[in-house]
């Protein structure tokens, strides 16, 4: 494609810090856009400009030149051209030198998309070794919950691993609410620090996923030209690239899958309630062995909207925006907080206090304060029996119509020093070894979310041969997952809630 | 080496304690000042020694052999003060005390000797290891004087230095302090209640008369 | 009085930049954030929430003040008050979250009372008793007092070495009152003036305490400094001007809270006046003797619940309601020990640097200080007290705020500039009475003696006031390591200290990770505490020379 001795500088134009991808885009989509030239109809629109087909406008060109007096490469974004009147194919063609033809035929088509294939997986190979090659040396500071002992480990073991295969320092900032994380990352952007920022890496999904990246603070799009996600099966699993309600873009890759399940201890109970009716006969004939932690924390909004998803006979109108102000939210939501009303009178402490989080509930189990304690990961029981921190006979079980689930993503803020690094922990937190140690219910259980059936032979003998899962429950025995709602009705019932309940 | 106080007017928000005091001190000669308390003596020595405190608003002149030492702040003014209490540092050994007075410029063997012909004198050889908490009030006194004797002061001043002692040690110590003055030949000034200290001239600051012994 | 008010000044700086985006400048939400004065007022349950912190908050210190008088008055020369001056100071050291938790475990129904209650009743299952997170915040009261009578009495004892007691107290037996009575009646109010400054600073920290608060403190509604954490901590950065809003409540409420003190301390001493001048000379002997019980009593249960976590870190099963833990290892031990590196070097370098930073301040504020005239140092003392009395929660967002738009933070500087900010003010107080009361003949001695005004400082001064550098030292290190917002909102993760550590790890519920964490939190504190009182004996002890070496004949110089 060859430098060009011209430096194109526009108003809006904005180097970007990372040549090699820009380089392997750029590459890719010029030629594709020129198969697409090719072998794809256009029309001519009423101002006597052509659009091409399909129809979602491809990104506009990124030209690459060459400063002669530095001699560094600088890579330059363009705005959108405006439209000419020159056929597009021809503009292309043109651009590159190429001699314009008035047709192709199919053979030269075939063998022109296959050296391109090759051609771009090469290119794709040889940069991602220049990532790895400046990844090394730098540190990471990845900023994630903090308050499991299964994820400081598992993350320790990273570091590790980290370290000695790549040369890369991972440190892990443990943080209690993720929520301060995003307030520095909006202050840093309002203090333009374009460079250079405290995180490189971030654990998230949802809400805290939108505010982000509405905003632009995320890198992206990067998540498809890592090595590892060819194990993703993105089709198969559409809840891997939608976050929040939204596609993803290529802004975060998933981590991991979270589940809303209950955990209950066999001694006490024999059969536990699976579903909002059952669970209401359980509190009133058992007073005071449930609760649930009060919203804002996410599991109760959570557990909130399962009961919601229950009770509701349309739970698809769940999936629209909606808000507090609503008639239409108070409409649907009668039937919640009329269970709730009949509900809060057997609850623990009879509903005059909540805990303050999830976490704050299996010391309760753990103590027989309470039957019932309720969490996100699937497999937290047989961990927390190991660590000694729920009895023996603790159980899982979840609600017989299903529960909601959701994605975990990592996604690297867009002034973060240590790009190439971040890449590269992701890439690695994606592959075969590390989903099959983070699965591993001994030490963490968190499902993984590579596809078996894209994985090589031996990797999918080692994953089926992860230990029984005893105390939790498998990914196959985990009934249908329902989808999370719109995000605005976790906002609208944390609010809802607290006015309902607030005053004690 | 003789110390001239002229036209010295010290007084306090709403109170003169003295108008136009002049003394002049020979070398050797001991001048003890003696009036009801109150009257001044006190302030008279920090105003002296530069010490004074600033609701003080003082006139005056003071020469130490010819030289005006009016301007100079506390530390720059070569006087030995002696106050009631010994005031031996508590954290450094006897040795430690009398060394921390010579001056800069001697090398260490000379220190040394001057520490211990000081110690000599005060009649405690080879008590330079022991603590001041583990020596008599008789002892901290002398070595107390011996301290201020081995800055090399020109002007002695002592306030009231003997009235913690028991009347047997006082006769001692007393003896012990006029003897070093006068063998060094510095001119002295002593404040005091007790008409057994004086010893020489004798001025009372009572407003009204000026005697001499 | 310049040089002491710039750091007053940076926190004033940082608080109005907290309480902007209350009046429409906000940092960090620039989409249509909710509107901050009528979020607040529309906040449900807003009513009960202020006069639970108001009332948490007087109730405390009031209770906090009553044990010191109790204290002063039923210890003074037993040997309560000599095991007071040993055991207070590490009392003191314990982190706030593990006192709470301890308290927690104490109190709740699953506790240590419930299994008690279990095994004289025989119940399988715990009662559903709300004792801890109740509605009206008595837990919070309990904590806060066992969190604060440590500190006040602390603070009594350092005060009584300024204060002529043993001459008061026979003065007033020589006009016929009993010993305990000379206590109320003569020595407390001098002794009262003395702890006026900290009993506001006790005052201020239990309105605004957030930790304790989130753990034993109500929860439906939660006490306000919850509430605004809460608040910050919303993902959609919906709140952030609310927040503030919130923050500007309690700075006001806090004010309201200091009136309503000092009202109730002129009303107490206006009608006590009589009585004091009454003429009763003798009490009762029993109620000294429940005094000095009551105060056993307190210090019991804080090492109670200290033991409580120090066990918890060893313990893997404690089921209810078995009185006894019936797993013990020291796997958790064995699994973290080696991770504590980092947090630990980390937190005694940044105790080191920012109290050696506070300590040289201090004193080189003092040394001016003797320039100035009364009305000025006592304008100084009540600047450099400002830090002290903004909660900081207050404070610690908008000094973020700053600090990232200066492109400063993420620094070792800063880190130690925003510990400065908060341990200068004990060092500084701490010393300050000391400077007072040290003779400054002894300096005037050195002058006339050296010559040289530099020596006399170095060799004199500093030496002889030794013992109080060193308390106010371990002071200033301990506050430096349990500094949790500083450290984090400055040092933008980066810093790792025993407390982030802690706190982080606590918020999955884990007992015996942040019992372990509890731990090694107290021992740096008391590691430079034995230190301080060890070293000036063993310096004494080698060079000074043994009484019985003397010779004779001193006995007749003498």
């Amino acid at each position: 494609m060859g430098h060009q001795e011209i430096l194109w500088k526009r108003p809006g134009c904005r180097p970007l810090a990372e040549p090699h991808l820009c380089h392997l885009h750029c590459f890719i989509r010029c030629f594709i856009r020129c198969f697409i030239a090719i072998g794809v109809q256009k029309q001519r629109g009423k101002d006597g400009s052509y659009t091409t087909y399909p129809a979602r406008r491809p990104p506009a060109p990124k030209h690459c030149a060459a400063i002669p007096r530095t001699g560094k490469c600088v890579y330059y974004t363009a705005r959108r051209q405006p439209e000419m009147k020159r056929s597009f194919s021809m503009r292309i063609q043109s651009h590159f030198c190429l001699p314009v033809r008035p047709a192709f035929n199919l053979q030269r088509l075939l063998s022109m998309m296959f050296a391109l294939l090759l051609s771009s997986a090469a290119l794709a190979q040889h940069n991602w070794d220049k990532i790895l090659e400046q990844a090394r040396g730098q540190t990471v500071y990845m900023t994630a919950w903090g308050g499991s002992e299964s994820v400081n480990d598992f993350l320790y073991w990273a570091g590790q691993q980290l370290d000695k295969n790549y040369g890369i320092r991972l440190h892990h900032v443990k943080v209690t609410n993720i929520s301060s994380v995003i307030s520095r990352m909006t202050a840093e952007s309002r203090a333009r620090r374009r460079h250079g920022g405290a995180i490189d890496l971030l654990w998230i999904n949802g809400e805290n996923f939108r505010t982000l990246y509405s905003k632009g603070l995320l890198y992206a799009p990067f998540v498809t030209d890592l090595p590892n996600w060819r194990f993703v099966d993105a089709q198969a699993n559409p809840g891997l690239v939608n976050d929040a309600g939204m596609p993803t873009e290529g802004a975060e890759a998933p981590w991991g899958l979270a589940r809303l399940v209950f955990m209950y201890d066999k001694n006490h109970i024999e059969n536990p309630p699976q579903s909002a009716a059952q669970l209401l006969r359980f509190c009133r004939t058992h007073p005071g062995r449930f609760t649930y932690p009060a919203p804002p924390d996410f599991v109760g909004t959570a557990f909130l909207e399962q009961l919601l998803t229950e009770l509701i006979k349309d739970p698809s109108r769940l999936q629209q925006p909606t808000s507090m102000g609503d008639k239409d939210f108070k409409q649907i939501t009668k039937p919640l907080w009329a269970f709730l009303d009949k509900l809060h009178p057997y609850l623990w402490h009879a509903g005059h206090s909540f805990p303050l989080s999830s976490s704050a509930m299996k010391p309760l189990l753990n103590d027989g304060a309470l039957d019932i304690a309720i969490t996100f990961n699937p497999a937290e029981a047989t961990a927390s029996i190991r660590e000694g921190t729920l009895p023996a006979s603790t159980a899982t079980y979840t609600h017989a119509s299903g529960t909601l689930g959701n994605t975990h993503f990592l996604a690297i803020p867009k002034n973060s020093s240590s790009r190439a690094a971040a890449l590269v922990t992701i890439n690695f937190l994606l592959s075969p070894g590390a989903q099959r140690r983070k699965a591993n219910p001994e030490l963490w259980g968190d499902p993984t979310v590579l596809s078996l059936d894209r994985l090589p032979p031996h990797e999918r003998q080692a994953f089926l041969k992860l230990p029984h899962n005893p105390a939790g429950l498998d990914i196959e025995k985990l009934g249908p997952g329902l989808p999370e709602p719109h995000p605005s009705w976790a906002r609208a019932l944390k609010q809802s809630w607290l006015q309902h309940y607030q005053a004690g | 080496m003789s110390l001239l106080l002229q036209d010295i007017r010290l007084s306090l928000p709403g109170q003169v304690l003295l108008s136009s005091f002049s003394l002049t001190v020979a070398p050797g000669e001991i001048v003890s000042l003696m009036g009801p308390s109150g009257c001044g003596k006190s302030s008279l020595l920090a105003y002296i020694c530069g010490i004074a405190h600033e609701s003080l608003s003082t006139q005056g002149h003071i020469f130490i052999d010819g030289q005006q030492i009016n301007g100079r702040p506390a530390h720059q003014r070569p006087i030995g003060l002696m106050f009631q209490d010994d005031l031996l540092f508590p954290h450094m050994s006897v040795a430690g005390n009398l060394a921390f007075a010579l001056p800069r410029h001697l090398s260490g063997k000379e220190r040394r000797q001057r520490v211990e012909d000081a110690l000599n004198r005060a009649q405690l050889p080879g008590q330079g290891q022991a603590r001041p908490d583990q020596l008599s009030g008789g002892e901290r006194a002398r070595v107390s004087l011996m301290r201020t004797l081995l800055a090399e002061p020109r002007a002695l001043l002592l306030d009231e230095p003997f009235s913690r002692l028991d009347a047997r040690l006082r006769q001692q110590v007393r003896q012990f302090v006029f003897d070093q003055a006068r063998r060094k030949g510095i001119p002295t000034l002593l404040v005091t209640h007790d008409e057994q200290d004086c010893h020489g001239r004798v001025i009372s600051l009572d407003t009204r008369r000026t005697n001499d012994a | 009085m310049l040089a002491a008010a710039i750091l007053p000044l940076v926190g004033l700086t940082g608080l109005l930049a907290s309480l902007l985006p209350a009046f429409g400048w906000s940092p960090v939400a620039d989409q249509s954030p909710l509107p901050a004065w009528s979020t607040l007022t529309s906040l449900s349950g807003l009513t009960q929430m202020l006069t639970v912190t108001l009332i948490t908050g007087l109730a405390s210190t009031a209770l906090s003040l009553l044990f010191v008088l109790i204290f002063a008055c039923c210890c003074w020369k037993t040997r309560l008050w000599t095991l007071a001056e040993f055991t207070l100071p590490p009392l003191l050291c314990i982190p706030h979250t593990a006192l709470a938790a301890g308290v927690s475990f104490l109190l709740a129904p699953t506790g240590v009372l419930g299994r008690l209650l279990a095994a004289i009743n025989g119940w399988e299952i715990p009662p559903d008793l709300t004792t801890i997170n109740d509605a009206w915040g008595l837990s919070l009261i309990f904590t806060l007092v066992l969190k604060e009578a440590p500190f006040l009495a602390l603070m009594a004892i350092s005060a009584c070495r300024q204060i002529p007691v043993e001459k008061l107290l026979v003065t007033g037996q020589s006009l016929g009152y009993s010993p305990s009575l000379c206590w109320v009646k003569i020595v407390w109010t001098p002794l009262y003036r003395a702890l006026r400054l900290p009993v506001l600073t006790v005052l201020i920290y239990s309105i605004s305490v957030v930790d304790i608060s989130m753990m034993t403190g109500p929860s439906l509604p939660p006490t306000l400094p919850v509430q605004i954490l809460l608040w910050y901590q919303d993902p959609d950065l919906l709140y952030q001007a609310p927040a503030a809003a919130a923050v500007a409540l309690l700075l006001v409420l806090s004010a309201i809270a200091v009136l309503c003190y000092l009202a109730a301390e002129k009303g107490v001493s206006y009608c006590l006046q009589p009585w004091i001048t009454g003429g009763l000379r003798h009490l009762p002997h029993w109620i000294f003797m429940i005094g000095r019980g009551l105060w056993s009593g307190l210090s019991a249960t804080s090492l109670g619940c200290l033991l409580l976590v120090a066990l918890w870190s060893f313990i893997t099963r404690w089921p209810f309601p078995d009185m006894l833990p019936c797993d013990w290892s020291l796997q958790l031990w064995s699994r973290h020990v080696h991770r504590l590196q980092t947090p630990l070097s980390t937190t005694l370098t940044l105790a080191l640097l920012s109290t050696l930073a506070a300590l040289v301040l201090a004193v080189t504020l003092l040394e001016l200080g003797k320039y100035q005239t009364d009305r000025l140092r006592k304008a100084t003392t009540i600047t450099v007290y400002i830090p002290l009395l903004i909660p900081q929660i207050a404070l610690m967002p908008g000094i973020q705020t700053l600090l990232i738009s200066l492109n400063i933070d993420g620094l070792w500087a800063t880190v130690i500039g925003c510990h400065l900010l908060f341990v200068f003010p004990y060092c500084y107080l701490s010393l300050a009475q000391s400077w007072r009361s040290y003779d400054a003949r002894y300096s005037q001695t050195g002058h006339l003696l050296s010559g040289s005004r530099l020596r006399t400082f170095l060799y004199i001064k500093l030496p002889m006031l030794l013992p109080c550098l060193l308390t106010s030292s371990l002071l200033g290190a301990s506050i430096s390591s349990a500094l949790y917002l500083p450290t984090l909102m400055p040092g933008a993760g980066r810093f790792e200290t025993l407390t982030t550590e802690a706190v982080a790890l606590s918020s999955g519920g884990s007992r015996s990770l942040l019992a372990l964490y509890a731990l090694v939190q107290v021992m740096p504190p008391l590691a430079i505490m034995a230190m301080a009182k060890l070293l000036p004996a063993a310096l004494k002890r080698r060079t000074g020379r043994p009484l019985e070496t003397r010779p004779a004949h001193k006995e007749n110089a003498a």
